[in-house]
């Protein structure tokens, strides 16, 4: 039946994703209510004080005014450094889609009911795919609580889109989740290259943002960080080059693993 | 949609062979097989003969190697969707969503099948003395195997594919359970049911085919195979035991002495033996059932000596 799946995957989830989304929404506005800190302690001062290889290491480009702004310390200090927390969640997503159930075995009474296995995987990514989406919308709200808090005006358009920034990152580790999940039956398997996969990705971007002109720099083309790049996101607004790119690589993996899914044997 | 004389399962040289890094296993070969409407089939076999491949492949869980199963007429992995909404399915080692309690877990499969008559299920649940309002990580495993039986049943499916289904369950619910199958049979719907123990099988089946090592050894009726049951009778005789105490007795085979106590193998009624042993004091009569192996070998082995080594199993299929 259709929507059974989606339904009850937003049923099981809904708990879990509103925890995530308050604590993720609280961080963002526990930041916001230390902006007022940074001018206290004159954190412009104290960046430049600072060598140019340090500021690199940070995440600071060479756009000192804009990284002693709120924007810029919330681009940093928020949407930057806490990246790999983020990640975590689709992550955890992902693996529930069928990694978790093949292991624990809840796959094969589900897939001994009158349902194709393609019907399977859509429907849970599409409510996780929504949960990732509410886990935005709460990280903006915690944004403009912090704001409101603390009297700081901020761009409401520019928070928005950084917010909403996250979805195509998001989206695709747990569309990468998914496609080890359908190309591997061992749930370790999954968890194992994920991790590999998120950790690298995050490595290269940041020592390819470090070594300019070096291969390094080069490498970081493909880390799905470089695309992400909240900074970038948080002054000039959305590159749409990187959102639809992404999202064009999630939706290929996603056609992947549902052609992986259904052709290979399960529980073995 | 399959006639009434197409058979309900028939598989036609169905293999599955599975690779381990370098290695290959062959767990099922070249299996061909047929499943009559409104027969309880039993599907008899020591672990790993293949039994739970056989199952996986019908319910296209794995993809065969070679061959091919059909299912209520249609193609086993073409077909899977309709097939399953059609087919009631019992896995061996069931795993069910552990948070959820069992009224949500029927729920849920009720959904996917597109609703279920809830009365039929208060009806089953009752029968199973089943209590669907506790968390699945809270059952026993008994009580887990109610809560499976109770999914494959609930929609009154056309077959009922079990795995090792009385697994777990008290002797008082392998009776209900026994009583079930022989409705479901006399409304001529089908059971394919799997298992290791023939006792459990003998007592509701109609016919029983027999894997060994992946492969169909036989197929027979139970009745046939009924006369190729025994068991093991050890007695405790109050004086020195003698062998010819039961010498010509119908029905001892292999028998030994040593002191008091005499070792026999036992086809058939008791009557006879204890007839033969109506002036001894008797202290102690134990019996154990002869295993699914011994009587494959007692039977095809043309067997006074179960314990001998068999030739090949005859295919009988």
């Amino acid at each position: 039946m259709q929507g059974v799946v989606f339904v009850e995957t937003l049923r099981r989830t809904w708990r879990q994703t509103l925890f995530w989304g308050l604590g993720l929404g609280a961080l963002a506005a526990l930041v916001v209510l230390m902006l007022p800190l940074f001018d206290a302690i004159d954190f412009a001062g104290i960046l430049e004080s600072m060598p140019p290889i340090m500021l690199q290491a940070i995440g600071i480009g060479d756009d000192m005014e804009f990284a002693v702004s709120p924007e810029g310390l919330i681009a940093l200090g928020f949407f930057g450094k806490m990246a790999l927390i983020f990640m975590v969640y689709p992550v955890v997503m992902g693996m529930r889609v069928t990694s978790n159930e093949e292991d624990d075995g809840t796959l094969d009474i589900l897939l001994s009911q009158p349902i194709p296995r393609w019907r399977v995987m859509l429907e849970k990514f599409a409510a996780y795919l929504l949960t990732i989406f509410v886990l935005s919308l709460l990280i903006l709200g915690g944004l403009w609580l912090g704001a409101g808090a603390v009297n700081i005006p901020l761009d409401p358009g520019r928070m928005a889109e950084a917010s909403f920034n996250l979805l195509p990152t998001l989206t695709l580790v747990m569309v990468f989740t998914i496609f080890l999940g359908a190309l591997f039956s061992r749930r370790q398997w999954v968890l194992a290259l994920t991790t590999i996969f998120v950790v690298a990705s995050f490595m290269l971007d940041s020592v390819g943002g470090l070594a300019k002109g070096s291969a390094a720099e080069t490498l970081r083309l493909i880390s799905f960080f470089n695309y992400y790049n909240p900074s970038g996101v948080m002054q000039y607004g959305l590159t749409w080059g990187n959102t639809v790119g992404m999202l064009a690589v999630s939706a290929a993996l996603l056609a992947a693993a549902l052609w992986l899914f259904q052709r290979r044997d399960v529980g073995t | 949609m399959a006639n009434h004389n197409t058979p309900v399962i028939q598989t036609e040289s169905l293999s599955k062979v599975y690779k381990a890094g370098k290695r290959t296993i062959q767990a099922l070969s070249n299996l061909t097989l047929s499943v009559h409407r409104g027969e309880i089939f039993g599907y008899l076999g020591p672990n790993g003969a293949g039994k739970t491949t056989t199952i996986r492949l019908m319910l296209d869980l794995i993809r065969p190697t070679n061959g091919s199963a059909t299912l209520l007429g249609m193609d086993a992995q073409k077909d899977s969707v309709e097939l399953h909404r059609r087919i009631g399915f019992l896995p061996a080692e069931l795993s069910l969503w552990k948070n959820l309690t069992g009224r949500q877990v029927i729920d849920y499969v009720a959904r996917l099948r597109g609703g279920v008559d809830w009365q039929y299920v208060n009806e089953l649940t009752e029968r199973l003395q089943f209590d669907p309002t506790l968390r699945v990580r809270s059952y026993s495993s008994g009580n887990r195997r109610k809560l499976g039986l109770l999914l494959a049943l609930m929609n009154k499916p056309e077959l009922l594919i079990l795995d090792e289904p009385t697994n777990g369950l008290d002797p008082l619910m392998q009776q209900i359970f026994n009583d079930m199958m022989r409705e479901v049979r006399a409304e001529g719907r089908t059971v394919f049911l799997s298992s290791h123990i023939l006792s459990e099988v003998q007592s509701i089946c109609d016919r029983v085919g027999i894997l060994g090592s992946g492969k169909l050894q036989a197929v027979e009726t139970v009745a046939t195979l009924r006369h190729a049951d025994f068991r093991w009778v050890t007695l405790r005789l109050h004086e020195v035991a003698n062998t010819q105490l039961l010498a010509g007795v119908p029905g001892v085979a292999d028998l030994t002495a040593d002191s008091s106590t005499l070792k026999l193998r036992l086809r058939g009624d008791f009557n006879p033996l204890l007839h033969a042993l109506k002036d001894q004091y008797v202290v102690d009569i134990k019996t154990e059932e002869a295993s699914l192996e011994e009587i494959f070998l007692s039977y095809y082995g043309n067997g006074s000596n179960a314990n001998k080594t068999a030739e090949p199993l005859k295919e009988r299929v």
